[in-house]
This record gives structure tokens, C-alpha cells and sequence, in this order.
């Protein structure tokens, strides 16, 4: 098969990767000794602002692994930066080729089955927009910040970051930045037990190298898809404004914006919320109940760290099916979506 | 793979097959369809059925081809009735399946591209199965109920499609509840992908779904 046969330029890597995945880092949490607990803090909230910078300043090559639950994923990654302008290409190495590919603040997504979809957003690419930036400098107030000290990825020296949640709405994050780029090249994502819910970790990785720009088009090339989609970016004021909102969020959460869905598939018209504390973010999905299958009591499901929960709410006397998708917790998931609410005018 | 067949796999995976697409691709079976288009419906086979040991010797479309197929030509007189159920539902405005008498091969066809259709459907969110459900619904439970159903019960499939008219598509309710959560995660991971920080990280989400593999 083409994914599999490309494996053993790649699998060295990835069987490195999966061992460094399981054994390396875990058990490294000790705070740097040198630095009392605010320096620690400032230092660590330097090197995430640094980390957010960097894919606007560095070209780099590399595979990275993905896993959630039991499932794996190996991709290849090429983002160049050329005045300004990042692109990028990531192509699954296993599987099906599917690849998805950004140029600004358009994505496309090469499915190996002919077809491409074209996402475009008037909201700037999240890591460098004005958003971002002043939910980061907020986040020290929903998690704890810390240093946790030099650690290796992929062969080169990287530093240790761990945001503990100050709440039960959110997970852990660990973060290991490098040290000379202050690149993410690995992250992981822990429940408050501490149980790793989501692992994402480069095995190889060239940084600085010159990126042919002919090497970021699609492999695959198909018919294009644009979404049917109305989008509206609540910063703007554009355009769409959803009749819903959030009635209940953690703190530090905020709408970031918001869209009508359609799905042509099972005639799906339904608003999309988007919601960010600048770490991490969910989206709440309302459609009124009629369109889909009945379903008159909660459902949820998990995949790593993201979330599904589905209920159905009453509003204004009619029902409503309201769905939390996000990489938070379940019951976040399920407080956000029994408190939804339509606007009153 | 001919670009006949390509618009045919293409319209199975949106689950816009018309009655030509389905019967070529049921004809047809792996014959020249690209390899990782038969992966895909082996991982699909081996996420539901082995829970992670793949299989890649199995062809997912051969054997669902061929229960069906064991049961089609038995079929006693006394469920014709259900196969009819199949050209009413073709009837219907809008409806894509073409009406034939009953019993003709237009009524297996039909049943057999929702067998197909609706393990298709369950590619995306077949990942999605470790979670639990306060009451069955999307989560594994679900998940495997329906790929049965799908694969062995054609009849009943084909009856609960016809009672939810609403979304038609030779989608059974459940089935379009797991479409749904499809393009909820799709677009969940799209706009993550371009509001969350760090970009990578949503973006690798965002791939992942339709791909990857079990270790």
C-alpha cells in the first residue's frame, strides 16, 4: 500500500519516538533549583510567549507522532515562513494520505478520497493573533505556570513547562519547548489523575533548512469542497450573530467567535460557537431537535482529550439539541451545555 | 482506479451514492480501487469488529458483500415485504434509490449500499469509541450495534431509514447521529485549528481524523 510502503524511511523514527513517548520525561518534575517559584513563574511565562512566536520565525522538516486513546498517528511536517507568510504541509504517514495544508489563514484538507476542503477564517491564525496573546498573559490566572527544567526531544535540548489548572474545568498541559527556537516539539495533555489523555511529540526534526516551495503543494490532488459555511468573527462584527450564548463558562473562557453550520449531508443548519481560555478551546453546536435523530437523554463520548457531549435543552419552547465538542473535561463539557441560553433582544 | 470509480468510492464516502454507484462498486469490489481506499475499510473492519488488531488480509467490503449476499438469495417469501420497503422508500421525493419490483436486484442493491454506506459513515467516528454514553448512543456500544445492524440485518436498517425521513440518505437514525458527530469534530478540530494556540497541536488533530493507525 502507499502509506505503508513509504514506512521505512520514517519507521526508525517513530519506533524512537514511541519509546521516548513512553519512558522520557514523566518523571521529571522537578522545579529548577536555582530559580525561587516568581522568577520560575516569569521565566515560564517567557518561554511561552517565545513558544508562540517561534512558527513565525523558523522553516523546519520533521515527523512528528500523534497518539489519543490507542490510536497513532505518524506525519510528516514542512512549514516554511517567507516574509512573513507561513505555510505549511502535513501529510500522514500511515493510513490513509490524507494531508492538510495552511497558507496563512487558509487551511485545506487533501482527503485521500478525491476531495478538498478549504477552511477560511477572517480570524487570524490563533498562536499570532491580539486574542491569543492576552488570553496567554491571562492564563497564569487559570494555571499554575511552572519551569520544570531541561529535558531532550527529538535529539535536541529542550525546556519543560507544566500548567496545572487552578480548576476542575480544564486539563494539565505539559509542554517541552526547544531550547535554541523555543519550537513546541512535544505536548502533553494529563485528566486531573494525571492519566495522559493526548500525546503529540516530534522523532525528527530539522530546523532552518531552505523549503522548496514546490514541496508544500498537495501530494493528492482532488476536487475542491468549500465548506457551506456562514462565518462571522465576533471581533469584526461581520455579519452572523448566533441568537445563543454561553450562560455558564469557567473562568478565563471566552467566545471567540461563531458560525452557521450546514451539512448537506443530513440537511444540518445549526450554529457553531467557539469558545478559548488561550490554552485550550471548545465549540458548542445547536441545531434544533427535528433535524437529527431523537434523542432524549445526554450522550457523551471521549477520543483522547476531546470531548462530545450531547443533550437537548428547552429554550423559548423549543428543543434544542446542544453538543460540547473540546479538549476539556466532561463535566465542563456538560455545565456549559445545560446553560445555554438564547439571547433576549 | 477509473474515474468512474473514483466519483463512485467519492459519492459512498458523502453518502451520495446513487443506485449505478453502489451496484459498480458492489460488482466491482477491490478490483482496481486504489489500496489505501481498502485500507481505509479494513481499518474501519478492524476498529469495530477486533478492537485493534488489523487485519489486513480482509477485505471489509468482500465480507459484508458476502453476508449480505448469503442472505439476499434465501430470503423466504415472508420477508419480500421488507425488501419492498426498499423501493417505497425510493419513492419518496427526493429519494435517490430507483423503484423496481420488489425482490428485483434494485431492492438488494439497496440494502447493500446502506450496509456499505453506514460502515463508511462509521470510518470517521470509529476512533471515537473509549467514551462512554449516559445512555447508549455514540459511544462504543452504539458504534458496534449499528455496524452489526448494518451488515446483518439489512431489513431493519432499511426500516429505520424509512421511518426518519427527514434525513433519508439510506441513513438510519443512528447512523446520522454519528454523521453528526463527524462534522462536529471536523469543525470543532478546523476552527481549533485556527484559533487555538498552540497551531500544531489542533492542526495534528484536525489530520488525524480519518487516519491513524493502532499499535
Amino acid at each position: 500500500m502507499t502509506g505503508w510502503s513509504r514506512a521505512g524511511s520514517w519507521k526508525q523514527w517513530v519506533c524512537l519516538g514511541l519509546i521516548l513517548f513512553t519512558g522520557n520525561g514523566f518523571a521529571q518534575d522537578a522545579e529548577i533549583p536555582s530559580q525561587g517559584p516568581t522568577q520560575g513563574k516569569t521565566l515560564a511565562l517567557e518561554w511561552l510567549e517565545r513558544m508562540v512566536m517561534a512558527p513565525r520565525q523558523q522553516n523546519y522538516e520533521g515527523v512528528f507522532i500523534y497518539a489519543r486513546n490507542d490510536q497513532i498517528s505518524a506525519v510528516h511536517i514542512l512549514h516554511s515562513v517567507d516574509g512573513g507568510r507561513e505555510r505549511e504541509r502535513l501529510r500522514h504517514l500511515d493510513g490513509p494520505a490524507m494531508e492538510v495544508l495552511r497558507d496563512g489563514n487558509q487551511v485545506e484538507c487533501v482527503h485521500p478520497d478525491n476531495y478538498v476542503v478549504r477552511i477560511e477564517r477572517s480570524i487570524p491564525a490563533g498562536p499570532f493573533s491580539k486574542i491569543f496573546i492576552q488570553d496567554m498573559m491571562a492564563l497564569e490566572n487559570h494555571y499554575v505556570v511552572a519551569l520544570s527544567g531541561p529535558d531532550r526531544v527529538a535529539d535536541r535540548a529542550v525546556m519543560r513547562l507544566t500548567l496545572m489548572p487552578r480548576d476542575e474545568y480544564r486539563y494539565r498541559h505539559k509542554l517541552w519547548v526547544d531550547q535554541e527556537t523555543a519550537l513546541l516539539l512535544k505536548s502533553v495533555i494529563q485528566d486531573a489523575e494525571g492519566k495522559t489523555l493526548e500525546s503529540f511529540q516530534f522523532t525528527s526534526l530539522e530546523i532552518g533548512s531552505q523549503i522548496d516551495p514546490r514541496s508544500l503543494e498537495p501530494r493528492s490532488h482532488g476536487q475542491l469542497v468549500v465548506p457551506d459555511v456562514g462565518s462571522s468573527d465576533l471581533t469584526e462584527s461581520r455579519g452572523y450573530q448566533s441568537a445563543w450564548r454561553a450562560g455558564w463558562l469557567p473562568d478565563g473562557f471566552r467566545q471567540s467567535g461563531n458560525d452557521i453550520r450546514r451539512s448537506p449531508r443530513i440537511e444540518l443548519s445549526g450554529d457553531q460557537l467557539m469558545f478559548t481560555d488561550g490554552l485550550t478551546s471548545f465549540s458548542v453546536f445547536v441545531e434544533p431537535a427535528g433535524v437529527t435523530a431523537r434523542q432524549k437523554t445526554a450522550d457523551w463520548s471521549r477520543l483522547g482529550s476531546t470531548i462530545a457531549y450531547s443533550t437537548q435543552v428547552s429554550r423559548d419552547q423549543l428543543v434544542h439539541h446542544v453538543t460540547v465538542v473540546g479538549e476539556i473535561p466532561l463535566e465542563t463539557a456538560r455545565r456549559v451545555a445545560g446553560a445555554m441560553k438564547t439571547s433576549k433582544p | 482506479m477509473t474515474q468512474q470509480m473514483s466519483e463512485s468510492v467519492s459519492a459512498l464516502f458523502d453518502d451520495e451514492a446513487h443506485r449505478q454507484d453502489i451496484e459498480r462498486l458492489i460488482d466491482k469490489g477491490s478490483d482496481g480501487v486504489p489500496s489505501d481506499v481498502w485500507h481505509r475499510y479494513q481499518c474501519i473492519r478492524s476498529l469495530l469488529v477486533d478492537a485493534g488488531s488489523a487485519d489486513l488480509s480482509v477485505n471489509l467490503v468482500a465480507e459484508i458483500r458476502q453476508r449480505i449476499d448469503q442472505e439476499s438469495p434465501a430470503e423466504p417469501a415472508g420477508r419480500r415485504p421488507s425488501v419492498a420497503k426498499v423501493t417505497r422508500m425510493a419513492d419518496a421525493p427526493g429519494k435517490r434509490l430507483h423503484k423496481k419490483s420488489p425482490g428485483t436486484r434494485s431492492g438488494r442493491v439497496a440494502v447493500k449500499g446502506f450496509a456499505l454506506a453506514a460502515s463508511l459513515v462509521l470510518m470517521v467516528v470509529a476512533g471515537f469509541q473509549l467514551g462512554k454514553t449516559e445512555n447508549p448512543g455514540i459511544g462504543n456500544v452504539a458504534v458496534e450495534r449499528v455496524a452489526q445492524q448494518a451488515s446483518n440485518e439489512p431489513d431493519a436498517a432499511v426500516v429505520a431509514s424509512a421511518q426518519n425521513p427527514v434525513h433519508g440518505e439510506n441513513l438510519s437514525p443512528q447512523v446520522s447521529r454519528e454523521v453528526l458527530l463527524e462534522n462536529y469534530l471536523r469543525w470543532h478540530a478546523e476552527q481549533a485549528s485556527m484559533t487555538g494556540p498552540p497551531a500544531t497541536l489542533p492542526v495534528a488533530r484536525l489530520a488525524s481524523y480519518g487516519s491513524g493507525s493502532q499499535p
